[in-house]
């Protein structure tokens, strides 16, 4: 999923709280739901149209105690990343969610002069955390610590 | 009022019955007066005071500093204490994700009068040798053995490599090191965030201010601590950066196993914790004490580059200036501490979170030169008014496990900050106030803007009315450098 780009079938809303900041999605199927809540994060953190896909990371994920953990775990992994290895992403995709998770990561590294950070996102956490599936398929909320 | 169980006590304290939520094990005790009081409850910080009442074995009460503001799990602005012989717990959401974030104010013997001129210079210097800003990486990188050491010595490590001074370490908490730290407690994860992030000032909320000594309030102690009106100081405000933040998230996962291995019931996931003496709680607690080493070390390293950048600035050793520190101390920690319950003395783990410890005269704890007087406690406020350097008092130990607040407190959401203020605007009118500011985002600036924070004197002033510390000065900002 290419992340700056408006995707049918998806909802996103951000959610004010005093300190921090919250995202809620709503997606056809759990994939995608993962793939918009990771886009979400990444719109967060930086402007995703300022970054070109140079690089590609693997995410290899799993077992979960539960489906929220996996969420917890899935964002946590791209803010690890990000950090961790200095880069900025543009892409999520997702390529097998079961008991583990197989997704790829696409973007560049962090470039102070062609990169405006919109956001320091410090952590994904368990407060108000729901990944669940609902009749117009998954939703996902997630409070980041910011 | 929240049903009819909040009690007032005074003007600047109010009770949360037990009963107005099934689960919770104590009281709630929040420090307000009636205007920070509403604040919090229109917030639902009320909420997460009555929640964190629910932890297993914790004593006298859930405790909410007038700063108090929703976090996530804990409120901004929580104390917790625990009895680890009561099957008490420790929570890593009750420390926060930026272990031991935290300040120190470095003095100086100048007078602003006579360096008044130099301020810009000195701005620019701090601006180029300060590391700042999201995903900053530091002049120093560290490889994983020297990153086991920091883990283990904490600022100690760093005036060994001489990014400070010696006697530094008297006036850091814990005399700059954490005690029980254990490297092999952490993932490799943290160590590799951690790689080259030590002596950076990060971003958000984190800064570092040139100040002066706008008033001294109790020149007693204000002479203990080294300090006087019209004195040029410098505050800085950072914590363990990405490797604190993994920590926290690497043991969120190992405590959310635990609150379902041990059968506790708590209102929020984030409240996830583990008994002090169980396997979990003891490894969460020497992982956090390497972050706290991680943190004091980098604040210790920043002290240096700001003790550099003066003498950069006025040509003068840092020496003849008498840059020294007063104090340094975390707001984000959890901590083993003698306290009194109900007469008697027990090791207690006291959780602060968004707190600062406050310690009163007397404590062996405190370095031998402030030990009559009590704990500095040092309270940034927002860029655009003050800051304050308070004392501990004896009181405030009986009343809140010797715990004052730690800031202003925000009162308004990132996104509407963002919304109603242009962060260039700001920096525009900070200017026309003569408070100059380097800032290497202008939408994280804008998160930050006063307007965004309580006012940090009314917040002092409750501390003080409900006897938890006393204010000993207040300082002014005169340039602002923030991530």
């Amino acid at each position: 999923m290419d992340c700056s780009k408006k995707h049918k079938g998806f909802t996103l809303r951000f959610l004010e709280h005093t300190a921090d900041v919250g995202i809620e999605v709503i997606a056809p199927d759990k994939k995608s739901a993962l793939e918009a809540a990771g886009c979400a994060l990444l719109n967060l953190i930086i402007d995703t149209s300022s970054v070109e896909n140079k690089e590609k990371f693997e995410i290899n994920l799993g077992p979960f105690t539960d489906d929220g953990d996996m969420l917890f775990e899935f964002l946590n992994e791209i803010i690890y990343l990000a950090d961790a290895k200095s880069v900025v992403f543009r892409s999520v995709s997702v390529v097998e969610v079961s008991e583990i998770i197989k997704a790829y990561l696409e973007g560049e590294q962090f470039n102070p002069s062609k990169h405006i950070i919109k956001e320091q996102v410090k952590a994904a956490t368990y407060h108000q955390l729901v990944f669940e599936k609902i009749d117009k398929g998954w939703f996902a909320r997630v409070i980041f610590d910011v | 009022m929240l049903g009819g169980k909040l009690r007032k006590i005074s003007d600047v304290e109010y009770v949360l019955e037990k009963s107005y939520k099934e689960g919770m094990q104590v009281n709630g005790v929040i420090f307000a007066d009636s205007e920070l009081l509403e604040q919090a409850i229109k917030d639902k910080a009320i909420e997460q005071v009555a929640n964190v009442a629910f932890l297993p074995g914790i004593v006298k009460a859930s405790i909410a500093m007038p700063d108090i503001h929703w976090g996530y799990g804990f409120p901004i602005g929580g104390v917790a204490a625990t009895d680890p012989e009561q099957g008490g717990v420790i929570s890593p959401g009750g420390v926060g994700f930026d272990i031991s974030c935290g300040v120190r104010v470095m003095r100086t013997d100048l007078y602003l009068r006579e360096v008044e001129r130099h301020i810009d210079r000195l701005v620019d210097a701090l601006a180029v040798n300060i590391p700042k800003g999201v995903g900053s990486t530091g002049k120093i990188k560290t490889k994983r053995k020297e990153l086991e050491e920091i883990c283990v010595k904490g600022a100690r490590w760093a005036v060994e490599k001489g990014f400070g001074w010696k006697e530094d370490l008297d006036y850091i908490e814990e005399r700059g090191t954490f005690p029980n730290a254990d490297p092999s407690k952490v993932s490799s994860k943290a160590f590799e965030r951690g790689s080259d992030q030590p002596g950076t000032l990060g971003a958000g909320n984190h800064f570092l201010e040139v100040q002066v000594v706008e008033k001294v309030f109790d020149e007693k102690v204000a002479e203990v601590f080294g300090l006087f009106e019209g004195q040029l100081v410098i505050m800085v405000h950072s914590g363990s950066r990405g490797f604190g933040h993994q920590i926290c998230t690497d043991y969120l996962r190992v405590m959310d196993a635990a609150v379902r291995k041990y059968g506790f019931k708590l209102p929020d996931r984030q409240l996830a914790c583990a008994p002090v003496e169980s396997k979990e709680g003891k490894d969460y607690f020497a992982a956090m004490a390497c972050a706290v080493n991680y943190a004091l070390c980098n604040r210790e390293i920043l002290g240096h580059w700001v003790r550099f950048s003066l003498e950069q600035a006025l040509k003068m050793p840092a020496e003849r200036m008498g840059v020294s520190l007063i104090f340094d101390v975390s707001h984000n920690i959890a901590k083993f501490e003698k306290h009194n319950v109900d007469g008697k003395i027990k090791v207690l783990c006291v959780h602060r979170k968004g707190a600062t410890r406050a310690f009163g005269p007397g404590r062996e704890d405190l370095p031998e030169k402030y030990r009559k007087v009590g704990q500095p406690v040092i309270i940034p406020g927002d860029m655009g008014s003050a800051s304050y350097i308070l004392v501990g008092t004896k009181e405030g130990e009986e009343k809140a496990f010797a715990s004052t607040c730690h800031g202003a407190g925000r009162v308004m959401s990132r996104a509407e900050a963002k919304r109603k203020i242009r962060g260039s605007e700001l920096k525009s009118s900070l200017e026309a106030r003569g408070i100059r500011v380097v800032s290497g985002s202008m939408s994280l600036l804008a998160e930050e803007a006063p307007e965004a924070y309580k006012d940090v004197n009314r917040v002092v002033d409750v501390c003080e009315k409900a006897g938890l510390s006393k204010k000993v000065a207040k300082l002014r900002p005169l340039a602002v450098v923030k991530g």
